[in-house]
């Protein structure tokens, strides 16, 4: 139920298209786009793959992405996913799965390709472009949204990198879910049980286990643990090593070139439980299936103590769970069934597609968050990692800790130390370490303009707000002042907000349009579908909410806004948008609050006034 | 809560009271965020996702705090205007004989080797004063002894943080 539901302003379809949504799973290895419309899944195709590689080929003149990619494994790039959101020092170990030196743009790692520098995000943006044209060819229609997912042990780094990639490719994020999660979203609607379920999702590059219950549509996250370094890849890598040392391959081939020969007899020895032979550099190697199995098993072993310790620490017992759910391509390992079967007395559900179930999750979100659903579900997600703030002794003081339900908020109240002082740094870290140097930085906030007191007098409230995606926002006041603080963001890593937007728009300006134009345009839509929302909500509740003169302003105001729209004044047109806003603030809390009410009493709003 | 009016009871509809009833905690958590939540509001203005996003916070942070007993006694306290300090000791000064005598029956626990019989008693005997304590919160929360109801909240952590630990050790 939306207080207020838009449907689209008239002049927003273009054409005779129609809007789609879809659900797309960014993955280490492939990416998989998927739509979900009147209770049936479409994958879309790339030249007939349903797993689209998460591959970039750069050429002299330009890149290939996705299938086509794959010519020349000496000159594409994969598993961007893993550095994604990290810094140089974190990376370093990983150099040696590509093909181009890491260097640095914008504070964060990129790779030298062809004497340009290309980060993570630029990479992952690529992909996603090449996903967006995919999915809008076959439908010829307007891609208008997506669901993307991540893995539940994203940082809000992790988190924020892949965001801005989807903005960079044009593609407007409803909302970021967790890879587990979209997989019983999945799961759920399949089998229609109620329960507590485990879902196992190892992927290429991640492992995570996520603990949910399902009661009648609501999927509630428990519980969630996983290692973002951790994948099939590693085994990939291992047996690369493996086969290396056992015959004595020279030492300067390189991973890169041959992972993907790896991935691919891993999975036929997996497959057929036979001996496979290769050439690998002029030199005939051959894996069988024990070999496999042994150096496939410490990494195996590891997800299960992962995931004893998620059962743990969601204090539920093992005879309360329902199924297991494996998930990601990894799971396709004989060993891991038979590892698990061994540890738990558990069902293991696995007969919809590892590959795909993840997508098809997100796709069924992207189509209930966009109204279009039938199905009623609900979905409450956790925080994945404990949020904190540096204090005295470079230690950390958790704020929200995790595994507390999402949207989440914390309010901290800070003082000053030296009379006079107007400015005030607070360093916010993400982690279950006491140390700052052991948890992942977020980012330092200035506060400026602290009202000028003696030490101690001030009062300002910092509040840590954790949106539905899973990211930070963070907000200030002075008590005694009432006043608002503006606040410097200053990433560890990575972007400031200014640094995204400039980002954005040179993406934009490059595709040559003419932004002064385009702003315009946005703010007209902007303007009516404001306009649309709240004389919906006046004709539904605007009597019985507001007096006489409350209307009356709201609707002055609305007037104005009105008229200056016809304008071409972007300036103008967003400040009367505000001005609107805040004009009709209060009644939106009325609204929110009388909904309360009927959500729990079903009273109508007469009741509450 | 921010608007001073509605403490979290009011929000899940319930009576400020150190018993909640859990099953209604539950179906009102659930109504509220099924209405509430931000995923209902992708398509609204940003006025009203800014509030969706506040309100659906303070759901979830209420029913976090309204769940479990011993947040729900402090939260009952500071709605009643009792400022919280952590730094006031023990009136009763018996209990820190009795704070020693548990963490050294805890200490002496061996994890391979110990007497179950002797566990039980010792984990029944928690479990007996916990209730009474619980009892006597809700008496003195009725006559307005708002400290003496927080001393009597720190031994009832005190004795959760016991048990956890021997079940650690075993």
């Amino acid at each position: 139920m939306a207080l207020i539901k838009i449907s689209e302003p008239n002049n927003q379809s273009k054409g005779n298209k129609k809007d789609f949504v879809v659900g797309i799973d960014l993955g280490t290895t492939n990416s998989i786009i998927s739509k979900y419309e009147n209770g049936s899944f479409t994958v879309f195709k790339d030249k007939n793959r349903e797993l689209i590689p998460s591959s970039v080929n750069f050429k002299s003149n330009g890149f290939d992405v996705g299938v086509d990619a794959l010519d020349n494994p000496a000159f594409y790039v994969s598993s961007i996913k893993r550095i994604m959101g990290k810094n140089l020092t974190e990376i370093s170990s990983y150099q040696e799965m590509f093909n181009f030196e890491f260097s640095e743009k914008n504070n964060m790692p990129a790779l030298k390709i062809n004497d340009q520098m290309y980060t993570a995000i630029d990479i992952s943006s690529f992909i996603l472009s090449h996903l967006k044209k995919i999915a809008e060819s076959s439908q010829s229609d307007n891609l208008a949204g997506a669901v993307i997912t991540v893995p539940a042990y994203f940082d809000d780094v992790q988190r924020q990198a892949t965001k801005i990639a989807a903005q960079l490719s044009g593609i407007e994020v409803m909302r970021l879910i967790n890879e587990p999660t979209a997989a019983a979203i999945a799961y759920g609607l399949d089998t229609g049980n109620n329960g507590i379920f485990i879902v196992y999702d190892f992927g290429g590059g991640t492992f995570d286990v996520s603990i949910l219950s399902l009661e009648n549509g609501i999927f509630r996250v428990i519980g969630t643990k996983g290692d973002t370094e951790l994948g099939g890849d590693d085994i990939d890598i291992a047996i690369f090593k493996y086969l290396k040392s056992k015959y004595s391959l020279t030492e300067d081939i390189k991973i890169s070139t041959y992972k993907s020969l790896c991935r691919s007899i891993k999975e036929r020895v997996n497959e057929t439980a036979k001996n496979v032979c290769e050439i690998i550099n002029d030199k005939a190697i051959d894996l069988s299936f024990d070999e496999l199995e042994n150096i496939a098993s410490p990494f195996i072993n590891k997800t299960i103590e992962i995931m004893n310790q998620a059962i743990d620490e969601s204090e539920i017992n093992q005879n309360e769970i329902e199924n297991i759910i494996l998930v990601g391509g990894s799971t396709r390992l004989k060993l891991i069934k038979r590892k698990l079967e061994e540890n738990y007395q558990i069902k293991i559900l696995n007969n919809i597609n590892p590959d795909l179930v993840v997508s098809q999750g997100a796709a069924i979100q992207a189509s209930n968050l966009s109204g279009n659903s039938k199905e009623d579900m609900l979905l409450l997600d956790v925080l994945p990692l404990s949020l904190g703030i540096e204090t005295y002794g470079e230690l950390v003081e958790k704020i929200i800790p995790r595994n507390t339900p999402i949207p989440s908020s914390a309010k901290k109240t800070f003082t000053t130390f030296k009379d006079g002082q107007t400015k005030l740094l607070i360093h916010v870290l993400q982690g279950e370490r006491e140390s700052v140097a052991d948890c992942r930085s977020l980012g330092k906030f200035i506060l400026n303009d602290l009202p000028q007191m003696v030490a101690g007098a001030p009062r300002i409230e910092v509040s840590f707000q954790i949106d539905a995606d899973g990211i930070l926002i963070v907000n200030a006041f002075e008590i005694h002042s009432k006043s608002s603080m503006s606040l410097d963001i200053k990433p560890s890593f990575g972007l400031s907000d200014e640094d995204i937007l400039s980002i954005v728009d040179d993406a934009n300006e490059s595709a040559n349009t003419d932004l002064e134009l385009r702003k315009l345009k946005e703010c007209k839509v902007e303007g009516e579908r404001v306009i649309y929302a709240l004389e919906q909500a006046l004709e539904s509740d605007g009597a019985e909410l507001l007096k006489n003169s409350e209307l009356n302003a709201i609707k002055t105001q609305l007037d104005k806004l009105k008229l200056v729209l016809k304008s071409e004044n972007a300036e103008q047109i967003v400040e009367e948008i505000k001005n609107l806003e805040k004009i009709s603030e209060f009644y939106v809390e009325r609204r929110m609050n009388a909904s309360i009410k009927t959500l729990i009493e079903g009273k109508g709003v007469d009741d509450i006034l | 809560m921010s608007d001073g009016k509605r403490n979290f009871f009011d929000l899940f509809d319930l009576p400020v009271s150190v018993d909640v009833n859990i099953d209604k905690l539950e179906i009102n958590y659930k109504k509220l965020q099924k209405g509430l939540h931000p995923d209902n509001f992708v398509k609204a203005t940003s006025a009203e996702q800014t509030s969706a996003l506040r309100i659906s916070s303070q759901v979830n942070d209420g029913y976090k705090i309204l769940k479990n007993i011993e947040t729900r006694i402090e939260y009952i306290l500071t709605i009643k205007g009792f400022s919280i300090d952590d730094s006031v000791s023990f009136k009763d000064k018996g209990f820190l004989m009795k704070q020693l005598e548990i963490s050294d029956f805890i200490e002496s626990v061996s994890p391979d080797n110990y007497d179950k019989s002797q566990i039980d008693l010792f984990i029944k005997e928690i479990g007996k004063n916990m209730h009474d304590l619980i009892l006597d919160i809700k008496k003195l929360i009725d006559a307005n002894k708002y400290s003496d109801a927080y001393e009597n909240l720190s031994k009832l952590k005190f004795y959760k943080k016991s048990i956890k630990q021997l079940n650690n050790v075993i």
